[in-house]
This record gives structure tokens, C-alpha cells and sequence, in this order.
């Protein structure tokens, strides 16, 4: 299992080399001048010239991009911000706290609602529950947030005066952002699960386990379930990926500072080493997290996890990741 | 159970990582025990950099205006009144005397000497936003001539040199403490002598300021500012009402009614410097001819598409400059729509059966939602108009190319319109440096050169009248709008003043 680790995390070095490339390329032959964008249209164009200097603009593109790579590799250094002067790691370092803790809650809540309710849809195939739970993740999945979110700021905020409408500073601020981007994360854990579920109960070895007398809590939870879970991890492993680049929509309609907003700002702005320490650094939880999943499923699963054994035994690959 | 007891472990370690690291706001805010009254603002923007000198813009410059302090400052009204300077004399007209009053301490505790104003002069001389305000002053030749007076020297007589002292990028700054932590950190930690010290930035979230115990001037009522940045307009108005924050700065249209029909909240209105106009390239065949720009200019409904686009804040465009701006010519009135006379500009310029044309914008709404009017409007009189809309930063590559035809923007003066016409419509200003029109009027060019020297207020204010008619007569723009300034506050907020230039005076402000 080490050893598979050390091998996965050896892999990234490549990966993130390429993303580091393709995201400098790419920003710097969009059409846009940081320097002027930065000083605003009312800046004259010696004033511009001279700030882009100041960045290393007008230096050749391959010269750009070494200098970036030798400060990143030999000192760490992710560069500065252009808007604000602060260095990219403190940037994303502050904010992604934020980001990871909406992330946390709202896939938890997303699980917590998307995994029951798909289990009972499933064992109660076409009973009210089912079609009712079906609808509600139809309705989950095709809300879109931002819209969804403003909802909940007029219902629960201007009209109720619950909850704070935006911010991110303690748990009552929490609730509405989780629920909003929680909603949608659960309705496709409900519906993944559900059609898991559906297909794990039809088959041989559960009809055996309630064959052989096992209640039906104990076939459902310990038999199915188990087995069911492989494709819904990953998709809890998936969503909890992407939040953690950032849920750009939830924050900008909450106002909260987290990495999304950070980005999209950063984009816009023309703020490249923001937005490739950003992206980078965005790969990197991918990684990881992706990393997490396969080794969850061997925590989940049985069978994966004596393969894992098997390979350690025999140093071989037995399981294609 | 041993599998759960790790997950829950798991989910409890998340949970305090990510909830240790989050930063909250002030212990006080919203306590109603804390002895510091506290004044929430909601922004609409974060800020860039706190250097007064290297950036301007408006987000930046409400904070600025709170924590560093000019030789002068504007009023409301755009008068020259004292500030760090408590009086000042022109010994001749390129000298000038400015006495400075006694006791300003920097936030550091350090006393403000004349060196610290030499040195903000000297800083600003090459840097990126200095170079309209402090063209006129001859830095080299600036000198402390006694322990309180400043002698200032210029390179020519300047109109105009009393409002731009009064800017904040010729803000007094600390020079021994930027010569000690250098010039980015000084960008992050500012320190100035003004009202309000700055406490902490936390990034896209909220900038806190707290009051300088040691301040020379009045005593500011609220002991911390907290701007808080919120960058939806209907955010901003919902916080308002939800008692989230004590005033929302830049209320949209759509959000007046929100704050107006609540009997806690005052809406506070006041038109600003600002105007958008749509401006037509000069390069193009077509727009060199003034009966094709008059043309398009008669065929625009304004008042409608005002009305339509800007729900009914601000007025409709009355020529380059905006009514608030001082020397702005009275004569001067919004364009009435006339279609026929329209057609008959385009056939007298040989144009009968229409002209194709493409009008350019940003992604920016309102400009978006004029364009489209324009579009149907300007069809009326046989113009065949393309709207094509840019990403901000390959919209200004494209306008400062000339790689338009018409396009959509907006302009804000200082309160001296001098040097604002200057960059827009001077000759000598092309292209990226500003005149995007590619405008050419000699008698433009020699009015403002004139009126850039000029210290009779009278005869420069003729001037600056002279120089609206001439664009005007030579429909350069469209003048579309003139902005207004909304703002919102929770009742019982005595003092506030809603200025033009936006650069509100917050430590003016008290509760009863």
C-alpha cells in the first residue's frame, strides 16, 4: 500500500509540471494587458509600459515561464499578486480555509440527506418515498445555486431575520451556503446511490444473505450497501474535488472569500501568478483527493483491499487504479 | 465500530482545522455591550493597494482618504479648504507657502516633519499615478524653509494645482518607516496621519480601521470603521435591511425601492463626477464626417434610454462634462432625438442609403443593455449597427488600438475639469493615453493648454465653457449619462455627506 502511495505521489510531480504549463501558456496568449487592466483606463501608456516592466511583461514568454518554474521549484515561491502585492501562497493560504470548510459541510450534509434517502428510494423501488425523493433530486439537481441561494437569503434572512444574508464569520453564517451548495451535491449522491443500491439487490449473494435467514437491516446495510458504495464514493470524492476549487457561484452570492471568488477575480484581472499558483495549487487537492478515493474504496470494499494485500504479498500490481 | 470511531475522528479534525484557521470579524461588531461604537460599511470592491501613489481606484481611494491626509483637500462642493496645511500663500505664480499645523504624528507615533512632505513628493515624482497631479511642481526645487512652511516650486503657472495637491496620490507619507519596511509592505500596512489607523486586511473579505488616539484634528465619533466587501448590489442592500452593515455604498436602481420604502434606512442621492458616453473613432472613413457623429447622436432617444438603462438615477448626457463639475457650461443641454434631421445629416453626407456600423462594449450590463437600444434606435435612421461585446481586458487591448468603430465607456473628473478634457480630448493624447476618439481640434487643444496655465479662475472657467461647445458642436461622443451617487444608511447617522468624488468624510460621522 506505501508503496502504491509513494508511486501515485511520485506521478504528480509530472502532472503538475504539465498544468503549471499549459496554464501559463494560456494565460498569456489571452488577449489583455494585467498592467493596464491593474492601472485602469485612465492610465497613460508610458505609465502602463513602465508597470509592465516592473511585472517582467515584456520579457520573451520561455523566460517568463523558467524564471516562474526556478522560483517554484528551487525557493517554493509562487510569485506575487499584481492586484494586492501579497504573496500568491498567503493569498491562497488565507482563503482556503474558507473554502474548506463549506466544502467539508456541504458534502457532509450532501451525504448525509443523498445516502439514506437513495438507500430507501431503492429498497422501496417505486413506493411514494421512491417518487417523492426522485422528483425532490430532480428539482435538487436542476436549481441552479445562485438562484437557489438568493432564495434562501429573502426567505430566511430579509423576511424571517434567522440568518445572516452574507459573510462567512461563524456557524449561523455557515448554514445558508452549506444548504446551497449541499442541496445539489446530495440529489446526485441520491440518485447515484439509489441506482447502486437498485443494482446490488438484484443480485445472487443477496438473495443468498436473505436465503440464509439475515435480516433484511443486515442484508441491506452489510451485504448491499458495501458493495454499492464504490461508485458513490466517487462521486462524493468528485464533488468534494471540485468544491475545493471553489463554489464560485454560492460565494460570490454570499460574499464569501474563498478560493473560487479569488480566482475568478484573479482571471479577470489578468493576475497570472495568482491564477496559475491558484490552479496549481487547485491540481494539487485533485490529486490528493483522488488519491483518498482509491484508497477509500479498499476501506470500503473487501475485495480491494485483499487485492492490495495480494500485491504487497507478491509486489506486484493487482488492482488498475 | 472501530472504522466509525476513525471517521468521526477524522470529520472532528477537518472541522477544527478549517474552523481555527477561519478569521472572524471584531469581537465587538454587533456586541452591544462593547464600549467602541463600530460603523459597518458594505463596499462594492476590495481593495488594490494602499499606496497612494501607485494605485487609484475608488475602492482603494474611500480607505485611503481615512488613513493619509493631503497639504489641502476638497470640500463637497470642490472648494480648497486646510488639512495638513493650515494656510498657504502664493508668493508669486510658481511659488507657493504652505504653512503646516503643528503636532501631526504619523500612526507610529512619529512626528510628521517636513522631510516626510519633501520625501511624498520626491516618491511620487516617478511614480505610476503621479504624473497628471504633480506635473506642474517642480520637485527638485521644493524646500522646507522653516520648521513649519513648506516652500513649493512649479515648472509653470497651474490652474489647476491647488485640486490636485488636494488628490490622494499627493498624500503625505512616513518616510522613515518606508525606508525601514520597504515599499510593498508599506502597500499592506500603511500607516498615514489621518483619522484612522489600518488594523487588517483579510483579502475579498473586509478591511477594519481603527481609530488614531493621537490625531490632530476633531476626535472621529466611531472608534473602528469595518468595510465589509460585498460585491453584489443586492447583497449590499439586504445587509442594509437586515442590519448586516450601517450603510451600503452604491445602491443600484433596482435596490432604491428596497431602501426607500423602509422606514429605518435614509437613502442618500447626490449626481457625481462621472459620465458614460459612446465614442466614435475618427479613423474610421465614415466617423470623420461630424454629419455622420451628429447623425448618430440625433437618432438616440437619451431620455427613454436612460430611463430604460439607469432606471431613472443620474440625467441624461449634456455634453462632456457632468453638471457637478465645476466649469461646466450651463448652455449646454441633452440632445433631443429628431430622426428626419438625422436622415438628412447622413444624406448630406453622402450616405443615403445607410451606413454599417459596429458599436463595441465590455461585459458590463447597463453599457450592454444601451448598446442594444442604440442598436434599434440608430436601425430608425437606415445606421446598421453590430454590438460586439469584449472580456474587460480584451476590451481595453481593443479600444486603445483604435479596433473599434463606437464604443461604450465611462469617464470621471476631478473636481478641475482641466485636466480630465485634457486626457480625452487633446491631441497630443491618441490612443492609449487616452483621446480614443482620435479627436483633432486645434483651437481645443489651445484652449486647454491655455486654461492648464491659466490662474484667473474667471477667464479659465470661459475657457473650460469654450472647450464643451467646441466637442459639443463637434459631436465627438454621444453623451449618454451623467452619474449619481446612491448610498444608504441606517436612520439616526448624523453628519454624512454624500460627495461627488465619492471619497466620503467617515470621520465626520456621529450618532446622536
Amino acid at each position: 500500500m506505501l508503496k502504491y502511495i509513494l508511486k501515485r505521489l511520485v506521478m504528480m510531480i509530472p502532472v503538475l509540471i504539465g498544468v503549471s504549463f499549459v496554464v501559463f501558456t494560456m494565460m498569456y496568449f489571452t488577449p489583455g494587458d494585467p498592467a493596464r487592466i491593474i492601472l485602469g483606463e485612465s492610465a497613460k501608456e508610458h505609465e502602463v509600459e513602465a508597470f509592465r516592466d516592473e511585472l517582467g511583461l515584456n520579457d520573451p514568454f520561455l523566460l517568463q515561464y523558467g524564471n516562474y518554474l526556478k522560483n517554484l521549484t528551487l525557493k517554493g515561491d509562487l510569485g506575487t499578486s499584481y492586484s494586492t502585492g501579497k504573496p500568491v501562497t498567503e493569498e491562497i493560504v488565507n482563503r482556503f480555509p474558507t473554502t474548506m470548510l463549506l466544502a467539508a459541510m456541504s458534502i457532509l450534509l450532501a451525504a448525509l440527506i443523498g445516502i439514506p434517502v437513495g438507500i430507501i428510494a431503492a429498497t422501496k423501488q417505486y413506493s411514494v418515498f421512491d417518487n417523492v425523493g426522485t422528483i425532490l433530486s430532480l428539482v435538487g439537481v436542476s436549481m441552479p445555486n445562485f438562484w437557489q441561494g438568493l432564495v434562501l437569503i429573502i426567505i430566511f434572512s430579509v423576511m424571517l431575520g434567522w440568518l445572516p444574508a452574507s459573510g462567512f464569520y461563524g456557524p449561523l453564517y455557515w448554514i445558508l451556503p452549506a444548504i446551497t451548495v449541499g442541496t445539489s451535491s446530495a440529489a446526485t449522491i441520491m440518485r447515484m446511490t439509489r441506482s447502486s443500491m437498485l443494482e446490488v439487490i438484484r443480485q445472487d449473494y443477496i438473495r443468498t444473505a436473505r436465503a440464509k435467514g439475515q435480516s433484511e437491516k443486515k442484508v441491506i446495510m452489510k451485504h448491499a450497501l458495501s458493495n454499492a458504495l464504490i461508485p458513490v464514493i466517487t462521486v462524493v470524492g468528485l464533488s468534494l474535488g471540485i468544491l475545493l476549487g471553489g463554489a464560485v457561484l454560492t460565494e460570490s452570492v454570499f460574499s464569501i472569500p474563498g478560493l473560487g471568488k479569488l480566482m475568478i477575480d484573479s482571471i479577470k484581472q489578468k493576475n497570472y501568478p495568482m491564477v496559475q499558483g491558484g490552479v496549481l495549487f487547485i491540481a494539487i487537492i485533485f490529486c490528493f483527493i483522488n488519491l483518498a478515493v482509491d484508497l477509500l474504496y479498499a476501506f470500503v470494499d473487501p475485495r480491494i483491499k485483499s487485492q492490495y494485500k495480494s500485491m504487497r504479498k507478491t509486489g506486484k500490481r493487482a488492482v488498475k487504479m | 465500530m472501530k472504522r466509525s470511531f476513525t471517521l468521526v475522528l477524522v470529520l472532528i479534525m477537518m472541522f477544527t482545522l478549517t474552523t481555527g484557521c477561519q478569521k472572524s470579524m471584531p469581537s465587538n461588531v454587533g456586541d452591544p455591550e462593547s464600549t467602541v461604537e463600530t460603523l459597518t460599511v458594505a463596499t462594492t470592491a476590495d481593495i488594490f493597494s494602499m499606496d497612494p501613489q501607485l494605485k487609484k481606484d475608488v475602492p482603494s481611494g474611500r480607505i485611503k482618504v481615512l488613513v493619509f491626509e493631503t497639504l489641502v483637500r476638497t470640500d463637497e462642493f470642490g472648494n480648497i479648504v486646510p488639512a495638513i496645511a493650515k494656510k498657504w500663500e502664493f508668493v508669486d505664480d510658481t511659488t507657493i507657502h504652505f504653512t503646516i499645523n503643528e503636532g501631526i504624528k504619523f500612526h507610529n507615533g512619529e512626528s510628521l516633519t517636513m522631510e516626510d512632505i519633501l520625501f511624498s513628493f520626491q516618491r511620487g515624482e516617478n511614480a505610476p499615478q503621479t504624473g497628471i497631479t504633480m506635473q506642474a511642481i517642480d520637485i527638485p526645487n521644493c524646500k522646507a524653509i522653516s520648521d513649519n512652511v513648506f516652500e513649493m516650486n512649479l515648472k509653470y503657472p497651474s490652474g489647476a494645482i491647488m485640486v490636485n495637491l488636494a488628490d490622494s496620490s499627493c498624500s503625505i507619507v512616513p518616510k522613515a518607516y518606508i525606508e525601514s519596511v520597504g515599499e510593498q509592505k508599506f502597500a499592506q500596512e500603511p500607516i498615514g496621519t489621518g483619522p484612522y489607523t489600518f488594523d487588517n486586511w483579510v483579502s475579498g473579505d473586509r478591511i477594519e480601521l481603527s481609530k488614531f488616539k493621537d490625531y490632530w484634528g476633531d476626535d472621529p465619533y466611531f472608534g473602528e470603521i469595518v468595510f465589509r466587501v460585498i460585491v453584489e448590489s443586492a447583497n449590499r442592500a439586504i445587509e442594509l435591511e437586515t442590519g448586516g452593515v450601517d450603510m451600503a455604498i452604491d445602491v443600484l436602481p433596482a435596490d432604491i425601492n428596497r431602501i426607500t420604502e423602509n422606514p429605518e434606512l435614509t437613502l442618500y442621492r447626490a449626481p457625481n463626477y462621472s459620465v458614460t458616453y459612446m465614442a466614435m473613432n475618427q479613423q474610421k472613413e465614415e466617423l470623420s464626417n461630424v454629419k455622420v457623429r451628429k447623425a448618430i447622436s440625433l437618432a438616440l432617444d437619451l431620455e427613454s434610454i436612460v430611463d430604460a438603462v439607469y432606471g431613472g438615477t443620474g440625467s441624461p448626457g449634456r455634453g462632456p462634462m457632468s453638471s457637478s463639475v465645476w466649469g461646466f457650461n450651463k448652455n449646454m443641454q441633452t440632445v433631443k432625438q429628431d430622426k428626419e434631421k438625422a436622415k438628412q445629416l447622413l444624406t448630406e453626407a453622402g450616405y443615403e442609403n445607410g451606413i454599417e456600423i459596429q458599436i463595441l462594449t465590455s461585459d458590463h450590463q447597463q453599457r450592454i443593455d444601451f448598446c442594444e437600444i442604440a442598436q434599434n434606435q440608430l436601425a430608425q435612421v437606415g445606421i446598421k449597427c453590430e454590438v460586439k461585446i469584449m472580456e474587460w481586458g480584451a476590451y481595453l487591448d481593443a479600444i486603445f488600438l483604435g479596433e473599434f468603430d463606437m464604443t461604450v465607456l465611462g469617464f470621471s473628473y476631478g473636481a478641475d475639469p482641466v485636466t480630465g478634457l485634457t486626457s480625452v480630448f487633446h491631441s497630443e493624447m491618441f490612443g492609449a493615453n487616452g483621446n480614443i476618439s482620435w479627436y483633432r481640434n486645434e483651437e481645443v487643444d489651445s484652449l486647454l493648454d491655455a486654461a492648464k496655465s491659466e490662474m484667473d479662475t474667471k477667464k479659465r472657467r470661459e475657457m473650460v465653457e469654450k472647450v464643451q461647445k467646441h466637442i459639443s458642436d463637434d459631436a465627438v461622443w454621444v453623451f449618454i449619462w451623467q452619474g449619481e451617487n446612491l448610498t444608504g444608511t441606517i436612520n439616526g447617522l448624523e453628519g454624512f455627506v454624500l460627495r461627488p468624488d465619492s471619497m466620503n468624510r467617515l470621520q465626520d460621522i456621529y450618532k446622536e
